[in-house]
């Protein structure tokens, strides 16, 4: 018999949450060792099953099926494609670093940990799952834990962060639990599973009504123009590891949603809205990056950044041809790994000094110098340097959308180089020039702290010079897509 | 016939029996609490074991099917769950508690035959022993002016939705020269002789059910009632009594409304108001008992919209929202009592670092909560999954679409407690809730919260075994 390598993924995260339940109360470090183990686990088979996917034959597979709700026509069926290989890759690099990352936090430690990997559990339930019950059910899982680890470990503002956070989002999932009655009672087939649905196909008239509540329900979690704001809050509330995730790996959930259950289950649909969604992804692009250029907060910067390398993402989804698609992803990808390493850092200063603010800063790489190599790294990859991560899946998304969409186009290049220009001089006021009042509190740390940064940086690196180790993998799929 | 109506009879023994332990006044308070707790099981198991009778009784006016015995066995387990739960009693003055519990059987009885009324004349009778019960038991808490006022305020309106109700069987029987379910519906069947009395005189039916179940328009009496009596009065009010609401109500309303597609419109419509009326209204709640009565209103507003579902999907998704309905409420009202204290209720302020105070109801409500407002993975998801889809199916796509809004708005107002309790610092001289008993309790009842949502498949094919789309029909 095969190895479910996708369920022992799955149940990584879940056994943790259990054993993490019977750790007795004040035994801290069982509960990191024990994250850690479980984290570690989940990584290994994650890259075991990322080298191990048939780059040749591609579309689906490790696929499992088992009965879940016979009466609904709803089963267990996980299996991975281009897409999900890679999300499923990702969330198991920012879960490793995530938990070494936490490794600081000392209050109500276990909770903390429990609700840590139950909102990765979520994450992996939604990459590898193709019913959209079981998908829409793991899709809450993963949002849910984000009130109580914001309102509860997080810092500014943080109870009106999480609340605005938990409502748009839960209102977006609203929109998409719409959608999927919707779905399930149109479609002939009465089922609920993914591949049975989209082979049957839909009206064109149903298409066009249901893709825009997919569009907005999932494109809400990946803080889409203007259901973007709860984004920076949530992101500047959150505690350090939790940022990590949320910007690195549950915006791209969004992202995959309307990937996977708009544009693939609705064709026509995303045809029909395409020029709808591509005007509000631009539109997110270039005020992501004008207002991040405005912050001071460093949390702040990063955050409204994201808006716009997320609409970057939805952008390419909504250009829709193969190479935009391509660059999708993998911005998708290099998007969660940079913005993770950006908020590593940026939580290691501010546990040190306690603000975030850039002025506070300055020389920190003569203090800090792995430290810093390391933001300096994300902040170059974020404005698309060659030979980083950014710059393949940036150069896919505007060579592939220009043909469809010339004019936003346009319009949204020199965003980065606007992007350029903000990431500069950040990098210039916090690493550079005459040391900041709070520059004497830093301290550069340990290898063992210092490793998920370090391990970031590298596959920053690793991505932006071999493109071809992810492209070989989504390419297949945007192919596919297309046909 | 003493067989089939085994639970009955259970339960009117043990009613009898509470009267003369109690009238004596020689029973201690623990042992009195003990005797209620052994005569609930002895019910519970004897509805377990009347759980395939079947049968018309008192001339086709009584009857036993899966469906009413099934939710005899729930009511059964409801009530021993209550008196685990509803303890202790210290805010109904020492002398009043006897009544208690010849009351607290009493209205299990009345519970128990309502599920199984077939007639105009048994629901009538039954609907009143119940309500009677109530009225008594929401002012048992005489210290208190509020409790009287809002006794007297509930019997009005109970009595007014009484007569209303009777005069909508009026007109029925006038259309239909019967007082049956199984006549007015095959009534409602054959066309010709169709009155035009009797769209108006079940539309005025509805009002008694309305009442029970504390939905729009007859709601008004729930927040007062629930603010007002005894948290363990409260408890009852909000869990099993309202399966005997939704037992009847959905008994008649399968019955006839695949002949009167109109009468669908209108409890859909009423449906969506009392859940829009009860979400919008506990928005500005401070006491947590009001909160959740108005919570309760818009849950009757969720569980009426499944029943107006399509064929077989709607007796599922009733029944199975009803179990869960009933957990949701045993652990929201358990952690009510813990926080009540002598003489005041329990306010938003009052769960403040609940957390800290006991980690366990903290998690018990965060479960709860999140359930009663449809979230996956938890029964309540499962449950409103099959409600919305029931009404779905019959093309109330509309309703359906402003249902789904609601439980996002309800979620506003849930997450406030969960705030409360999760994040708030512990108020000076905060009750600790230090009742050992029910703590083992609240756990099994969270956790089958939770695995009834992960794996619904348990509840949802043994309710497909009592195979009740057939054997709800006469």
């Amino acid at each position: 018999m095969e190895l479910p390598i996708l369920s022992i993924i799955l149940l990584c995260p879940v056994v943790g949450v259990l054993l993490l339940f019977m750790v007795p109360e004040g035994r801290d470090n069982v509960v990191r060792w024990i994250s850690l183990a479980v984290s570690l686990v989940a990584a290994f088979f994650s890259v075991w099953m990322f080298v191990a996917y048939d780059r040749v034959q591609a579309g689906f597979q490790f696929t499992e099926q088992l009965p879940w709700v016979p009466g609904l026509n709803s089963t267990y069926h996980v299996a991975v494609d281009g897409v999900g290989a890679t999300l499923v890759l990702l969330n198991a690099i920012v879960l490793l670093t995530g938990v070494v990352t936490s490794w600081s936090i000392s209050f109500r430690v276990k909770e903390y940990f429990i609700l840590f990997l139950l909102l990765v559990a979520g994450v992996f339930g939604s990459f590898i799952c193709l019913d959209f019950l079981l998908f829409f059910i793991f899709f809450e899982v993963a949002v849910l834990p984000m009130y109580l680890l914001i309102g509860i470990w997080g810092s500014t503002n943080r109870e009106y962060a999480a609340l605005k956070l938990t409502i748009m989002l839960l209102a977006g999932s609203g929109l998409v639990f719409i959608g999927l009655i919707m779905v399930y009672f149109t479609s002939s087939v009465h089922t609920f599973d993914f591949i049975t649905l989209r082979d049957t196909g839909f009206s064109n008239e149903f298409q066009d009504l249901v893709y825009p509540l997919m569009f907005l329900g999932f494109g809400t979690l990946a803080a889409v123009f203007p259901l973007h704001n709860w984004s920076p809050d949530g992101h500047v509330a959150a505690p350090t590891a939790v940022s990590m995730l949320h910007a690195g790996v549950l915006m791209k959930l969004g992202a995959y949603g309307v990937l996977r259950y708009g544009i693939e289950m609705f064709p026509h649909g995303a045809q029909t809205w395409a020029p709808v969604a591509g005007f509000f992804a631009a539109c997110g692009v270039v005020y992501g990056a004008l207002v991040a250029a405005q912050q001071t907060d460093l949390k702040y910067m990063i955050g409204y950044s994201s808006v716009s390398h997320m609409g970057l993402v939805m952008f390419g989804l909504a250009a829709g041809t193969t190479m935009a698609i391509n660059g999708a992803v993998y911005q998708m990808f290099s998007h969660g790994i940079m913005t993770a390493l950006f908020f590593s850092a940026v939580g290691f200063f501010y546990e040190q000094t306690h603000t975030r603010n850039i002025y506070d800063y300055g020389g920190l790489a003569r203090k800090a110098p792995w430290v810093a190599t390391c933001f300096i790294m994300a902040g170059l990859a974020g404005v698309g340097l060659p030979g980083l991560a950014g710059f393949p899946a940036e150069f896919m998304i505007f060579l592939g959308a220009f043909e469809r969409f010339p004019v936003l186009t346009l319009i949204a290049v020199p965003s980065l180089v606007f992007g350029a220009f903000y990431m500069l001089r950040v990098l210039q006021s916090v690493f550079f020039g005459p040391e900041g009042g709070k520059t004497p509190q830093v301290h550069d740390v340990g290898v063992f702290s210092g490793s998920p940064r370090v391990l970031l940086a590298g596959l920053i690196i690793l991505f932006g010079v071999a493109p071809r180790l992810l492209s070989d993998v989504i390419a297949p799929y945007a192919r596919e897509l297309l046909k | 016939m003493m067989m089939q109506m085994l639970p009955e009879f259970a339960m009117l023994g043990a009613l009898l029996l509470m009267f003369v332990l109690t009238l004596s006044n020689s029973l201690s308070e623990k042992s009195a609490r003990a005797a209620t707790l052994i005569l609930a099981a002895l019910v519970a198991v004897a509805a377990w074991a009347a759980m395939s009778q079947q049968g018309e009784l008192f001339s086709n006016s009584y009857r036993l099917d899966p469906y009413s015995q099934f939710f005899k066995f729930l009511m059964a387990v409801g009530l021993f769950a209550n008196a685990i739960f509803g303890w202790p009693l210290r805010s109904i003055p020492k002398q009043q508690r006897t009544e208690y519990y010849f009351l607290f059987f009493a209205a299990g009885l009345g519970m128990m035959l309502l599920a199984s009324a077939f007639s105009f004349l048994v629901l009538y009778v039954a609907m009143e022993l119940l309500s009677y019960s109530m009225y008594t038991l929401v002012g048992m808490r005489r210290q208190r002016t509020e409790s009287i006022e809002s006794s007297v305020k509930y019997l009005i309106i109970g009595a007014s939705a009484s007569a209303i109700g009777l005069f909508g069987v009026s007109y029925i029987y006038g259309a239909t020269g019967s007082l049956n379910f199984g006549t007015v519906a095959s009534q409602l069947a054959s066309s010709s002789a169709r009155s035009a009395l009797l769209l108006p005189g079940l539309v005025l039916v509805l009002s008694s059910f309305l009442f029970k179940l504390a939905a729009f328009p007859f709601h008004a009496w729930a927040p007062d009632a629930y603010e007002s009596s005894a948290s363990p009065v409260a408890m009852f009010l909000a869990s099993v009594s309202k399966l005997a609401g939704i037992a009847v109500l959905f008994r008649l309303v399968y019955l006839v409304k695949p002949y009167l597609p109109e009468f669908e419109t209108v409890i859909g419509l009423l449906a969506l108001a009392s859940m829009t009326f009860g979400n919008f209204v506990a928005f500005r709640q401070k006491s947590v008992k009001r909160l959740f009565a108005y919570s309760s209103i818009a849950q009757a507003g969720y569980l009426m919209l499944g029943m107006i579902g399509f064929g077989a999907s709607a007796p599922e998704a009733v029944v199975f929202y009803s179990v869960i309905y009933l957990l949701m409420n045993l652990v929201v009202f358990s952690v009510v009592l813990e926080l009540e204290r002598e003489g005041e209720d329990p306010q938003m302020a009052s769960f403040q670092g609940l957390y800290r105070r006991n980690a366990l109801m903290a998690m018990a409500l965060l479960v709860a909560l999140f359930s009663l407002a449809g979230v996956p993975p938890l029964a309540g998801f499962f449950g409103k999954w099959l409600l919305f889809s029931s009404a779905a199916t019959a093309g109330h796509v509309w309703f359906v679409v402003l249902a789904i809004l609601n439980s996002v708005v309800s979620l506003y107002y849930y997450l406030f407690l969960v705030k409360a309790a999760y994040y708030g610092e512990v108020p000076e001289g905060a009750v600790i809730g230090s009742r050992g008993g029910p703590r083992l309790a609240v756990l099994i009842v969270t956790i089958a919260i939770t695995f009834l949502g992960i794996y619904p498949r348990i509840l949802t094919e043994y309710i497909g075994s009592l195979n009740l789309p057939k054997t709800m029909l006469p």
